[in-house]
C-alpha cells in the first residue's frame, strides 16, 4: 500500500519535471481570469442553446444538443491547456483525494503543450497559432474536428498508458470516444479519427509497447526512474 | 408534418448554398450603393436595372421583401399604405390641375417683362377651386395654399420609401466580419489518401485515412523506432508499434 504522501510527492515532482522538460506552467483554474471568463461564456452558450431548443420544439424541430459543459463543470472537472499554460481545478492540486487524477491528467495536458509547440500545417495560419485555432474550429469544420480527434486521442492514450503503468485498468476505448463527443462537442469526423487513433495506441499497448507519443514515452521513463515503487501498485 | 421530413439533406444544402450566394451578393450590392452615395454625393440611380438588383438583394434576406420589390418594379407597393395612396392621389390630382392651369396661361415668349407685369391674373380652374375648398383630415390633411411647406415632407417620405431595400452599415460590417471569420477557418493540410478508414505505416509511424476528408492522418507524434519498435499492420489491419520481430505486414 503506497502512502498518500508518497503519491503527492511523486505528483509534485512529476509536475515540476514535466514543466521543466516541456516549458509548461501549471496554474489554478479558479484563479485565472481567462478561465473564469470561459466558464461564464459556456454558461451563456448553454442557456442560449436551451432557449433555441425550446423555440424549435414549437415547429417540431429537435436541434442537436451543443454538448458543451456548464461553467461550473468546466472549472471543477476539466484540466485545460492554452498555449503552454496548464490550468487545473484548484482541488486537484490541493486535495489528497485528487492525487491520482493529477498523476493522470498532468502528462495528458503536457501532451497538448507539445502539440502547441510543434504546431501543424494549417494553411496561412502561423504555426504557433495552428494548434489553438484548429482546436477552436473543431466545432465548425470536419477538418478541424479531425485534428481535435487526433490530438485528444494521443493525449488520452497517454493518460491510459500512465494509468496502466500505475496498476489501473485502461478505460474502454468507446467510453473515451463517447466522452469526447459529449464534452468536446466532437463532430462524427473527429470521433472517427479519435477512435482509429486510440485503436492503434491500444493495439501497441496490447503488444507491450507504449503509445508513440514523445511526452508519454518520456513520462513513463521518468516514472520508471523516479517512482518505480509505484508501478503496478496503484488502483488508478 | 415535421419540418425535417420535408427538408432532406439535399434540399437543406440547396437552400443553404442559395442563401449564402444571395447574401454575398446583397453585401456587395449594399457596399456598392453606399460607396456610390459617399463618393458621388448623389443618390444611387433609380431605374429598372437597379430596381431589379434591389429585388435580387432583397431575396437574400427575405422572400416577402423580394415579392414586394418585384411589385415595386412598376411603382406600386405590394401592401399599399392607405395614407400614402390617398396622398399620392391628391398630389396627382393637384399636379394635373396645375398642368391644366399652366396650359391656359398665355405664352410668356410673346410678351416683354413689362407686359408680363400687366398680364391679367387667370381665373383659377375649377379643380383648384375644388381642392381649396376641400377639407382634408388626418395626417395627410393639408391646405393646398401651404403646398410649399408640405413638399419637403412628401419628398422625405418618398425617399424613405425608395430606401426600403437598403442595408444598415453596422449590420453590413457585422456580416462582413462573420463571413471573414468563416473564411478564415483553418485547414489542417495533409496528403490525400485513397482508402478511407484504412491504416498504413508512413515513415515508421502509424497513419489513418480519415473517412470524412480522405486525408492521411498521423497517429502519435514520433516513429515507432523511438521505442525500439517498428510500425506494422496487425491481422485486423490496425497500424501500431509492434516488436521488431513481429510478423505483421508493413
Amino acid at each position: 500500500m503506497i502512502a498518500t504522501s508518497r503519491l503527492i510527492a511523486v505528483a509534485d515532482q512529476l509536475e515540476t519535471a514535466l514543466c521543466a522538460r516541456y516549458g509548461a506552467e501549471v496554474v489554478d483554474k479558479e484563479s485565472s481570469a481567462l478561465h473564469l471568463t470561459i466558464a461564464k461564456a459556456l454558461d451563456v452558450a448553454t442557456q442560449a442553446a436551451d432557449k433555441v431548443a425550446a423555440l424549435a420544439s414549437f415547429i417540431s424541430l429537435d436541434p442537436p444538443a451543443l454538448g458543451l459543459p456548464s461553467g461550473e463543470e468546466y472549472l471543477s472537472t476539466f484540466g485545460t491547456t492554452i498555449g503552454a499554460t496548464i490550468a487545473l481545478p484548484r482541488a486537484w492540486r490541493t486535495s489528497a483525494a485528487y492525487v491520482i487524477t493529477r498523476l493522470l491528467v498532468t502528462p495528458h495536458e503536457v501532451v497538448h503543450v507539445t502539440q502547441h509547440h510543434h504546431g501543424v500545417d494549417a494553411g496561412w495560419w502561423p504555426k504557433v497559432t495552428s494548434h489553438s485555432v484548429l482546436y477552436l474550429a473543431s466545432i465548425a469544420t470536419d477538418d478541424a474536428a479531425e485534428y481535435l480527434g487526433h490530438v485528444e486521442a494521443d493525449a488520452y492514450a497517454t493518460t491510459e498508458a500512465v494509468r496502466a503503468w500505475l496498476g489501473g485498468k485502461r478505460r474502454p476505448l468507446a467510453e473515451i470516444v463517447e466522452s469526447l463527443r459529449r464534452h468536446y462537442a466532437l463532430r462524427p469526423a473527429g470521433a472517427d479519427v479519435a477512435e482509429a487513433t486510440l485503436r492503434s495506441h491500444y493495439a501497441t499497448m496490447d503488444d507491450g509497447g507504449i503509445p508513440n507519443v514523445e511526452a508519454c514515452r518520456w513520462t513513463l521513463a521518468w516514472l520508471d526512474a523516479n517512482a518505480a515503487d509505484l508501478r503496478g501498485t496503484v488502483d488508478a | 408534418m415535421p419540418l425535417e421530413s420535408i427538408l432532406g439533406p439535399q434540399v437543406t444544402s440547396l437552400i443553404a448554398y442559395s442563401t449564402a450566394i444571395l447574401t454575398a451578393f446583397s453585401l456587395l450590392y449594399g457596399f456598392a450603393k453606399i460607396a456610390w452615395a459617399r463618393m458621388s454625393g448623389r443618390a444611387f440611380p433609380d431605374n429598372r436595372i437597379t430596381r431589379g438588383l434591389d429585388a435580387l438583394a432583397e431575396l437574400g434576406s427575405n422572400l416577402v421583401g423580394f415579392a414586394n420589390k418585384v411589385k415595386r418594379g412598376d411603382g406600386a407597393p405590394l401592401i399599399p399604405n392607405p395614407e400614402v395612396v390617398a396622398r399620392d392621389a391628391t398630389i396627382a390630382e393637384l399636379r394635373a390641375a396645375l398642368d391644366r392651369a399652366a396650359g391656359s396661361l398665355p405664352s410668356l415668349d410673346a410678351h416683354s417683362r413689362a407686359d408680363e407685369v400687366a398680364l391679367p391674373r387667370p381665373a383659377a380652374p375649377d379643380a383648384i377651386t375644388a381642392l381649396r375648398s376641400r377639407t382634408l383630415t388626418g395626417r395627410e390633411g393639408f391646405d393646398a395654399t401651404a403646398r410649399q411647406e408640405l413638399a419637403p415632407d412628401v419628398v422625405a417620405a418618398a425617399r424613405r420609401e425608395g430606401e426600403r431595400g437598403s442595408v444598415d452599415v453596422r449590420a453590413l460590417v457585422a456580416l462582413a466580419l462573420l463571413m471573414a471569420l468563416m473564411a478564415a477557418c483553418p485547414n489542417w493540410n495533409r496528403a490525400a489518401c485513397p482508402v478511407p478508414g484504412a491504416y498504413s505505416c508512413v515513415r515508421d509511424q502509424p497513419h489513418y485515412c480519415a473517412r470524412a476528408t480522405h486525408e492521411l492522418t498521423p497517429i502519435g507524434d514520433e516513429p515507432c523506432s523511438a521505442q525500439g519498435r517498428v510500425c506494422a499492420l496487425s491481422d485486423a489491419g490496425v497500424a501500431r508499434c509492434a516488436l521488431a520481430t513481429d510478423g505483421g505486414a508493413r
